[in-house]
């Protein structure tokens, strides 16, 4: 695979409220086209960097530790590589597995900041407390049933890519946000019964709840599990007017 | 949150921070701006028709105004302001409902397109007389 010279910004700083405050340090390398963006991490860590924090866990996209934002857009650090950066193609899910028939030589620079609307823990590592509690509060740990047919919404890796693209979530912090109202859903669905569907739909159907949504639907672009939590807010909105109206399962409260 | 750790603020900002954004968020920054803008617009409206408070002569003074060239090009950009505040409230009326939100980029450019041929007609309407 190709070498790329990759010059890094960091948004680096201490414990902080929000990435905003940190300072930008710059780092160049030369990286493999092939490697992902824990690899650079790593190499800036063994290298000019040995004191950055980034969280990260199983490298294939299915712990959701390492979201961040690259170039201003959420990825997970571990399915971005250096040659889907140097080819300037951030809008595809992955890097791996492609050859992106770089030049020799290629050059390319990028910039790495923390999730937004997180407290920062230090440098890329966001602080997920506030965002766990949110899923804590639509009892979001759901139970597998044998049989039952898979949807979309239990993919959710609980990355918090979604919550860093709502510009909603920036703006108002006790707003559930995006994979919280899918798994709520999610939750609503799930043939198992497991959980408390009364709190469930409490948590949704409040001020801070689906109808804070501003239908901007960057959660969705930004998911990299194809959760499509956009559609779930909206389809816990039907059901929510449907259930106000009474139109189903005797719905009155 | 567990205690000792920095409580974040409300971030406004992301309102209005495109960079690195796709189509709902510009829509969103679009709805915001031209909804501000219709906001102000309701004051000078009212500003405006305030001159009807002195009389036939203040009525003159408004037709006379509402005929003139800045009026008619303020107008115009109204008309343009509304449309694409409008026709993108509708397509999130739609997508809200629950239809359509999988295609809620193509509603977008949809409304945008409607905005864009209602937009050519008024523009010809009010500006045409003026031509003559
Ligand atoms: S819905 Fe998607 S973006 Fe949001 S936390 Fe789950 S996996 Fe991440
Ligand atoms: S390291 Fe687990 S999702 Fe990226």
């Amino acid at each position: 695979m190709a070498e790329v010279e990759l010059t890094v910004r960091v948004l680096r700083g201490p414990a902080r409220a929000s990435a905003a405050g940190g300072r930008y340090e710059t780092y160049t390398l030369r990286a493999d086209a092939g490697w992902s963006l824990l690899d650079v991490l790593e190499a800036l860590q063994a290298g000019p960097a040995p004191d950055l924090m980034y969280r990260h866990s199983c490298h294939h996209a299915s712990c959701g530790t390492c979201a961040l934002r690259v170039d201003g857009r959420e990825r997970l650090a571990c399915l971005t590589t250096v040659g889907q950066i140097a080819a300037g193609r951030l809008g595809e899910r992955t890097g791996h597995g492609k050859d992106y028939r770089l030049p020799r030589g290629a050059r390319a620079a990028v910039t790495l900041e923390p999730l937004r609307s997180f407290p920062v823990l230090g440098d890329l590592a966001a602080d997920f407390a506030e965002f766990f509690g949110k899923l804590d509060a639509v009892e979001a740990d759901l139970v597998a049933a044998r049989g039952e047919e898979a949807t979309h919404f239990e993919h959710c890796i609980t990355c918090g890519a979604c919550m860093s693209a709502c510009p909603i979530v920036a703006s108002d912090l006790e707003y559930l946000g995006p994979a919280p109202l899918a798994l709520a859903l999610r939750g609503l669905q799930d043939p198992t019964k497991t959980g408390s569907d009364a709190r469930r739909l409490a948590a949704a159907d409040q001020p801070h709840g689906v109808w804070r949504c501003h239908h901007v639907f960057e959660c969705t672009a930004a998911c990299p599990a194809g959760v499509d939590p956009g559609q779930a807010l909206m389809e816990l909105r039907a059901r929510l007017v449907r259930r106000r109206l009474g139109w189903r399962e005797g719905a009155r409260r | 949150m567990s205690e000792g750790e920095a409580r974040r603020r409300p971030d406004w900002r992301a309102w209005f921070a495109p960079r690195g954004r796709r189509t709902g968020m510009w829509a969103f920054v679009l709805n915001r701006i031209t909804g501000l803008l219709l906001l102000a617009y309701v004051f000078v409206h009212l500003a405006v028709l305030s001159v009807l408070f002195q009389g036939p002569a203040g009525y003159d003074r408004l037709v006379r105004w509402m005929s003139s060239w800045p009026f008619l090009l303020f107008d115009v950009a109204l008309v343009a302001v509304l449309l694409v505040h409008g026709l993108n409230g509708v397509r999130l009326v739609f997508v809200g409902l629950g239809a359509g939100s999988h295609r809620q980029r193509e509603w977008f450019w949809a409304a945008m397109a409607a905005a864009a041929a209602v937009f050519a007609y008024t523009t010809y309407l009010i500006l045409a007389p003026a031509w003559r």
